[in-house]
């Protein structure tokens, strides 16, 4: 067997082409197997064999002419089929689009809930020990301790009481008896502190020490020794930083002392595993006290913070309580600061690999896959957890095509009209394209002006053509303003219907004109001669022998026609776009044919359905490919190798 | 009487020619005049224009923000060579379709007709994760790239085009192929140096027809490609209009005008060609 025949150039041009094509298949192979995909790289591979099979021997000559068809018809055309078809039968919509390992780990991730307290810490991101895998933060922990002002000796008279006849709004009422403050007096609750001055007070004559003011009551002796245990913990505002206590009452006054509260922190290092207390010494802190290294810690560079912060979002650190409770870093340092936020999480949804069930730690409520792409707590219709997974349901996509009434009230309508769109559309385009050429089937003056004038809706590319129609049609179009009426072409069930036939007619009918006319010149003449010889009158002759001989002609080409605006996507989707819709909500509306339904129900609302949406494909598919093939046995195409 | 008789045989047909012709040029007509006024909407109340302006057509060549001939190249750049290739390509399973004798040819024919009646809308999603991982591994063939939605288009308009291409070839007279065969020449000779030659005619058409098919894609076009930059013309232009509160149609009529009138001129040109083709069985979108 001789593997190159021919002339020597083009085996040279054959050798390059194949090289050149090899080389390049050989590439995309390599890449695509380098990131993993390797279903891509597998496709790859065959081409490259079938390639070499094809141009390096003769063993199969057609192969030589179909391998470049067959390899794209196989990427592009065939496998999108063949996943739109097996699509048909998994539930396949929004909250079910992950595979079932992708939604357990989802749902893993998702399942927790914040401490009850709501705890949450600035933290510093690194790594403990040595490895950089440890992932690891620097907590501080704040505190309150109170004591007394360092620095402020002032001591003030006070007395207790309520504001406004209100004797749960606690008030003091304070006296500077030893002048050490810049304060006379002054009044302070829990949260408002209001300086006072003569005027305002009423003073006891002994001392000068205020006893009452504007909207101030005192506590009576009873009411005061009732409250004897809530009193050393009382807290009333004084300046910025400070508050004032109360100590042992001496004959009805306080001693109202000045205390201060100061922020200390305790550190503490959490890893996946453990959480460690640090001891202060071991930690460098900033002004405010919050921790920014310690021993054993390393903190993140920003671009290694960048590099893990998928892993960095997703630990769980130990907390100082057990699991389920852990530490999550929610947010990464905005740049430029060196914390982030990590609130105390609990973890309340647990995954049992061995019984493929989820648990509710704080609820109790067991999840167990319903069969139906959800983990769902019993039968409960609400109680399930998000995300599900696409799940493999038969022909419930189909079924539910009938069984269902929110399916198939609507898909019934759209399905009649997607019947009547395309049959009305053949014969309007048909009916105006034969009258046209019909009229110009004789050589009048003008007919060339006519023709060209006629086929220009054919020649302008249709997508600008049904745009414009668009905003001709519009409420506010030329249409309506040029006859000064006032039609809503596009907004009423039935004038879209109307619009669409229109502008479909305008778009389609130089085209049945076109070979009409082309038809009407090869009918014999000696036919309708004949007939006019034998006494038939014009119209006879085109009734009885020219219209039925046209028709047998143009009927695959009708057939054909019905079958393309049977999908006729485009003039439906950019003029109407299916509107207006059936009821508000609806996806379907009064101009949706099949295929824009479709496409809409899979890519268009908010609750996309592509397992719906590919079911409704295969049954398209089913009735167009049953009436193409009709078309195509009556025209005889597939004759010569039937 | 002589009246009546001339009306009955020749004006009827001039009362149909003209208001057919009235029918299908007022839209354009329309068109015309919105891209040379300077109202911004399709809301002409008359026939007559009221002002002759140029800023819709300013506007798409110096707006930055309207890259138009970046647009047009684009559409030109994309339709152009998937329309060479696929005809290319496409002309080869063609010949073999019609003169080669091997096993499962007729399964071959068929499988290829059922598989052009698959409503491909659905495709898309298919389309898109396949090419998002080419993305990955070939940033210049993925997702998002001229090229990546040539290898698509390709793809989708090989079924198409082959049908198309088997008519031709089938009218192509056996004689010829089978002198080359009588004179020892395989059957990638006959194909290169008889065949060829011989349907050039034919294989412009079914590009130009294929050109204009590919010009008016939209929905795949639309979500392949979603930078400004790199829209085709359709899409870029409806964005002009496809807004939710705003309509440019001055712009949008002066852009449409300009894509259109290359393609109507050269379907005008070739108009007797093409309407061969058009009885062949394809049916324009």
């Amino acid at each position: 067997m001789r593997i190159f025949k021919g002339n020597i150039y083009a085996v040279i041009a054959k050798l390059i082409f194949v090289t050149l094509a090899m080389s390049i298949l050989g590439y995309l192979m390599m890449s695509a197997f380098g990131t993993g995909d390797t279903n891509i790289a597998i496709f790859l591979a065959v081409c490259i064999l079938m390639v070499a099979f094809a141009y390096l021997t003769n063993i199969s000559i057609p192969l030589k002419f179909f391998a470049p068809g067959i390899m794209f018809l196989i990427a592009f055309v065939i496998v999108p089929m063949v996943f739109t078809i097996s699509m048909s039968v998994f539930k396949y919509q929004t909250g079910n689009m992950l595979s079932k390992e992708q939604a357990i780990s989802t749902i893993d991730q998702q399942g927790v809930i914040p401490e009850e307290n709501g705890t949450a810490y600035d933290v510093v991101i690194g790594y403990y020990g040595g490895k950089t895998k440890d992932i690891a933060v620097l907590g501080s922990e704040e505190q309150q301790v109170e004591g007394a002002a360092p620095g402020v000796t002032a001591k003030f008279d006070t007395v207790l009481g309520y504001l406004n006849g209100d004797k749960t709004s606690l008030a003091v009422l304070a006296t500077d008896t030893w002048g050490d403050s810049q304060y006379a007096y002054f009044l302070a609750t829990p949260t408002t502190f209001t300086p006072l001055t003569d005027a305002d007070v009423k003073v006891e004559d002994v001392n000068s020490t205020a006893i009452s003011t504007k909207d101030f009551i005192r506590f009576s002796k009873a009411e005061l020794s009732d409250m004897v245990n809530t009193i050393p913990s009382l807290k009333f505002k004084y300046e910025t930083r400070y508050f004032l206590k109360l100590g042992s009452p001496i004959k009805g006054f306080f001693e109202g002392s000045v205390n201060q509260s100061t922020t200390v922190y305790k550190y503490f290092i959490a890893t996946k595993d453990k959480f460690r207390k640090v001891p202060p010494a071991d930690v460098v802190k900033d002004g405010s006290g919050i921790g920014l290294k310690a021993k054993n810690f390393t903190k993140f560079t920003s671009s290694q913070i960048a590099k893990y912060s998928e892993q960095i979002g997703k630990v769980h650190l130990a907390y100082k309580k057990p699991a389920p409770y852990f530490i999550g870093i929610e947010t990464l340092p905005s740049p430029g600061t060196s914390f982030a936020y990590a609130p105390v999480q609990i973890k309340n949804i647990q995954y049992d690999k061995k019984a493929d069930t989820f648990t509710d730690v704080t609820t109790g409520a067991l999840y167990t896959d319903d069969g139906k792409g959800n983990y769902r707590n019993g039968t409960k219709a609400k109680d399930f957890l998000e995300p599900g997974w696409r799940q493999g349901v038969w022909f419930e996509n189909f079924t539910s095509l009938f069984s269902d009434p929110r399916i198939r009230e609507p898909l019934v309508k759209v399905f009649l009209w997607t019947i009547a769109f395309a049959f009305l559309t053949v014969i309007t385009q048909f009916a105006l394209g034969l009258l046209v050429a019909v009229a110009m089937d004789k050589k009048i003056r003008g007919r060339g002006i006519y023709r060209s004038l006629m086929i220009l809706p054919y020649a302008m590319p249709s997508i600008m053509s049904i745009l414009i129609w668009g905003g001709m049609l519009d409420d506010n179009g030329a249409i309506n303003s040029i006859l000064n009426i006032d039609v809503k072409w596009l907004h009423d069930p039935w004038m879209a219907k109307v619009s669409v036939l229109l502008v479909n007619l305008w778009l389609g009918f130089p085209y049945f004109y076109l070979i009409a006319s082309g038809a009407l010149q090869a009918i014999p003449k000696e036919l309708s001669e004949s007939a006019s010889i034998d006494g038939a009158n014009p119209r006879q002759t085109f009734r009885l022998i020219t219209l039925p001989l046209l028709l047998r002609m143009l009927t695959p080409l009708l057939v054909a026609s019905f079958a393309f605006n049977f999908n006729n996507f485009n003039i439906i989707y950019l003029l109407t776009g299916g509107g207006p819709s059936f009821s508000f909500g609806s996806v379907a509306g009064a101009t949706d044919i099949l295929i824009s339904y479709t496409y809409k129900l899979a890519f268009d609302t908010t609750i996309q359905n592509y397992g719906l949406a590919s079911a409704i494909s295969v049954v398209i598919f089913i009735i167009v490919a049953g009436m193409s093939m009709y078309g195509i046995r009556k025209s005889k195409v597939l004759d010569d190798f039937a | 009487m002589i009246f009546f008789r001339w009306f009955q045989q020749n004006s009827w047909r001039h009362i149909v020619g003209v208001l057919g012709t009235v029918f299908a040029v007022f839209p354009l007509y329309l068109v015309v005049l919105a891209s040379f006024s300077s109202n911004q909407s399709l809301q002409s109340t008359s026939f007559i224009p009221k002002d002759f302006v140029l800023k819709n057509f300013t506007m798409l060549f110096t707006d930055p923000k309207v890259p138009f001939l970046m647009w047009m190249k684009n559409s030109a750049l994309i339709a152009g060579s998937v329309s060479l290739l696929s005809v290319f390509i496409g002309a080869a399973s063609a010949f073999a379709f019609s003169r080669l004798r091997f096993k499962g040819k007729r399964t071959g024919l068929q499988a290829l007709l059922l598989v052009q009646m698959f409503p491909s809308v659905l495709a898309l999603s298919a389309i898109y994760v396949i090419m998002e991982r080419v993305f990955v591994f070939a940033p210049q063939w993925g997702l998002g790239t001229l090229g990546g939605l040539v290898l698509v288009y390709l793809g989708g308009s090989m079924g198409v085009n082959i049908w198309l291409m088997k008519g031709f070839v089938d009218s192509i007279p056996l004689e010829l192929d089978e002198a080359a065969k009588v004179d020892g020449a395989s059957a990638m000779q006959t194909y290169w140096q008889i065949f060829v030659p011989l349907a050039m005619p034919i294989l412009s058409v079914v590009t130009l027809l294929s050109f204009i098919g590919l010009f008016n894609e939209f929905i795949l076009a639309r979500m392949f490609l979603p930078e400004t930059e790199s829209r085709t013309v359709a899409v870029g232009l409806q964005g002009f209009i496809g807004g939710q509160y705003t309509a440019n149609w001055g712009p949008f009529a002066a852009g449409s005008l300009l894509a259109s009138v290359p393609i109507i001129i050269v379907f005008m040109t070739l108009q007797r060609y093409i309407i061969g083709g058009l009885t062949a069985g394809s049916v324009k979108g």
